[in-house]
């Protein structure tokens, strides 16, 4: 039987790995899909602890957070279309300035 | 067995989640994520949550890694030529806070008491626990408002992605 805490740390490196690739990297596209890393390892950590609890109401939890995520997919990659017809890039580096 | 398991699927997603990290092709970072969200799944279906992990590989690597595909796609993002290869203060800042909060972060939950990380007992589940039934009960029994409330937000969220993706925004 594998330990809660191993789904626990395991959830954590995920969500360490998510977190250094939103710092790290410049493709607006690789922080996106870091983000969706993190959202994946608070899911997991979420999904342990019902196991935990023998309480399966974070099952529909999860369920909203995937929601939510499909959401801000959604919009957030609409807004690197409309920020990329701008500038015609979408490393992060080229958007510093609050004005055009 | 459920340790071999739990091995297997953990290092895939961990792997997978590097080579994302370090990949310089975002549409190969892009396939990299999904094996890690069916790792991830796999892990769900592990800890008994049966419908959720179908919902993972439907929703998540269905859907939203499509639409990764699709933008990824649309503008033509080749593959990287400078990114990760300069050395810089700023990088290594990040690389030094991320160490940092991950050694934290698993210390924590490595360190955890025994007695507080024991598992329920498969009495004290509800009856059908993890499946599509009583996820349904949940969501229009007890999460009903949250269940409805996710109705406007994804009119919402199609509302805006509409509006932002058009060509005289």
């Amino acid at each position: 039987m594998v330990p809660l805490t191993w789904y626990l740390a395991l959830s954590a490196v995920l969500f360490t790995l998510g977190t250094a690739g939103v710092l790290l990297r410049k493709n607006g596209l690789i922080v996106f899909m870091s983000i969706e890393l993190m959202l994946n390892a608070a899911n997991l950590a979420l999904i342990a602890f019902a196991r935990h609890h023998g309480n399966d109401t974070s099952h529909t939890i999860v369920l909203f957070v995937m929601a939510v995520a499909a959401a801000e997919a959604a919009v957030g990659l609409s807004i690197f279309i409309a920020l990329f017809r701008r500038r015609e890039s979408v490393y992060i580096d080229d958007y510093r300035a609050l004005k055009y | 067995m459920e340790l071999v398991l739990f091995i297997t699927f953990g290092l895939t997603a961990v792997a997978f989640a590097l080579l994302m990290l370090f990949g310089r092709n975002p549409l190969n970072g892009a396939l990299s994520l999904i094996v890690v969200l069916g790792a991830t799944a796999a892990l769900f279906a592990m800890l008994g949550a049966w419908f959720i992990a179908v919902m993972q590989i439907a929703v998540y690597g269905g859907a939203i890694m499509m639409l990764f595909i699709f933008v990824l796609m649309l503008l033509n993002v080749k593959a990287e030529s400078y990114e990760l290869r300069r050395l810089s203060a700023t990088k290594a800042v990040g690389v030094g806070f991320a160490a940092f909060m991950g050694y934290k972060l698993v210390s924590l939950m490595l360190g955890a008491p025994a007695a507080l990380t024991a598992y329920a007992p498969d009495a004290r589940f509800p009856a059908g626990a993890g499946t599509v039934g009583r996820a349904a009960r949940l969501l229009f029994g007890e999460q009903l408002l949250s269940f409805q409330l996710v109705g406007p937000l994804l009119l919402v969220a199609m509302i805006g992605a509409v509006v932002l993706a058009r060509k005289r925004f």
